[in-house]
């Protein structure tokens, strides 16, 4: 555990410079939420829109040498994989509570005042997207340069949206989803605690496969 | 004599280069170069020391643990330094230490500092306005400031101005005074090691050509110069590598068999460099 933190305090110490970007998308997700007039948009936005940032670890990683450093400190290859997992997923969450909680205020302030429960539902859906983003993208950035595959790896996720559209247009499968919406209404605390858990198990089994994959690549 | 370092039958292959049986030994409290051209395999064999690439064959033991197994304890006992600053570049030299700190039990932060101010380093100067001198300053500070017991450095001088080499040199010189620490030098440039080096590996395409005391490299080959009339089949034999000038052709040999040379030609102790150049030329002549 000490060597966890330790790798997430050297991993935040690394990504640190871009906390000013984490800020100025705080400020535009809660005011084009607060424009909206949708506090559950600002968490959306603010909370999948954070992971890139916490990827950009990676673009450092690569300009300053960094395998070399980590080659060369006393942790472990898993701890150091874990830390940079960690890491992302706090700054993640922390960024979409904040978002919660300036969206929830000011919508409060205005009288159009949301359910906590509701941010809570939005806050855990917008988490497991993001984790979604990075238990996809970290075990090709842990095996392969990331200026090799930095432009690449975003089209995936522009052919499921594709892929959503077109099946959403020709088949009535989303209608199904309405019962799902409706579990998260009729049980917001319990569902979201689901998300959240689905969320961090997903990162889980990302990082045992970047833990593999970074292995093979190192064997070459 | 107890081994800081211990390479055993070390291999690694790559598309069109290879790692063959690397095989050397440094005892505690002596400064060893690794010698090579650049290619030769210095870095990969670093690497593969520092576990940070797996090897194909081979066992690696620092302090008698082999490397793989307790990758955090054997770290603890290792200081690095690069060709560059390993480093973001955002990090001032101060938060460089601040960085490491955590992950070191014997970190010495004072000393740290000490190390800053001998090498007049500005704690608040970014990395990546360092000069390439003052960058492999703080990886050197950084190195020496958890208690190393072995420090590891590959191709720190390639670059550095004269001064910056002395100064370099000077530290290795303090930091083996006691005879606990020990250092693994990797260079090409072969005059560093005539002033502090008491063993020399000579690394070439892959293969170990040389390792022990630097006395012993004069002792165990010559460097023979003749002319053409001297360029027998027999010389031809029996050099490992051999080079034609002007007025005839020098050749390394093995001093065992410098006896069996034609007479007439003149034989003399090699350097460091004779040694890496006429083995460029291995194969050549024949």
């Amino acid at each position: 555990m000490t060597a966890l933190l330790t790798a997430i305090g050297l991993d935040h110490r690394i990504v640190r410079p871009r906390y000013p970007m984490l800020v100025v998308l705080l400020a535009i997700g809660v005011t084009v939420g607060s424009l909206s007039g949708s506090a559950l948009t600002a968490i959306g936005l603010v909370t999948l829109l954070t992971a890139p940032i916490g990827g950009s670890y990676f673009a450092v990683f690569e300009a300053s040498r960094l395998d070399q450093l980590y080659g060369t400190l006393p942790l472990t290859r898993a701890a150091a994989e874990a830390g940079i997992y960690a890491h992302t997923a706090l700054i993640v969450a922390v960024n979409g509570l904040l978002a919660a909680l300036a969206a929830g205020s000011i919508a409060a302030a205005d009288h159009r005042g949301v359910a906590p429960a509701s941010l809570a539902v939005a806050f855990a859906l917008s988490f497991l997207g993001a984790c979604v983003y990075i238990g996809l993208l970290y075990p090709v950035y842990l095996a392969v340069p990331f200026s090799k595959v930095n432009i690449l790896t975003n089209v995936p996720f522009y052919a499921v949206a594709l892929v959503i559209i077109f099946v959403a247009k020709r088949t009535d499968w989303f209608t199904h989803l309405a019962s799902v919406a409706a579990f998260y209404h009729r049980h917001p605390a319990p569902a979201s605690t689901l998300t959240l858990g689905a969320g961090v198990a997903l990162l889980v089994v990302s990082c045992s496969v970047s833990h593999a994959t970074a292995g093979a690549s190192r064997r070459r | 004599m107890a081994d800081a370092l211990s390479v055993m039958g070390l291999g690694k292959r790559y598309p069109g280069f290879a790692l063959s049986d690397v095989t050397f030994r440094l005892p505690e409290g002596y400064i060893m170069g690794f010698v090579g051209r650049n290619g030769a395999g210095k870095t990969t064999t670093i690497k593969c020391v520092l576990d940070m690439l797996d090897r194909d064959t081979g066992r690696v033991e620092l302090f008698g643990r082999e490397v793989g197994r307790d990758e955090v304890a054997v770290k603890q006992d290792i200081g690095v330094v690069f060709d560059q600053p390993f480093y973001p570049g955002t990090w001032t030299v101060a938060q460089v230490g601040e960085a490491l700190r955590p992950f070191y039990t014997a970190w010495d932060a004072a000393l740290f500092h000490r190390f800053l101010d001998r090498f007049a380093l500005p704690r608040d100067k970014r990395v990546r306005e360092l000069s390439r001198g003052m960058g492999m300053k703080l990886m050197l500070a950084t190195a020496l400031s958890h208690h190393a017991r072995l420090l590891i450095l590959d191709e720190p001088t390639s670059g550095l101005d004269p001064v910056a080499r002395d100064d370099l040199l000077d530290v290795l010189a303090d930091y083996i005074t006691g005879g606990e620490t020990s250092v693994l030098f990797s260079t090409h440039i072969t005059a560093d090691l005539d002033r502090i080096a008491d063993y020399i590996t000579l690394i070439d395409a892959g293969r170990v050509v040389f390792t022990g005391e630097k006395d012993d490299l004069a002792d165990t080959y010559r460097v023979v110069h003749g002319g053409p009339d001297q360029l027998t089949d027999a010389t031809r034999h029996c050099s490992i590598g051999l080079r034609r000038t002007d007025v005839g052709f020098s050749a390394l040999v093995r001093s065992a068999e410098a006896a069996a040379l034609p007479a007439g030609t003149t034989q003399e102790a090699p350097t460091i460099d004779d040694v890496l150049i006429h083995l460029a030329h291995e194969g050549e002549g024949r």
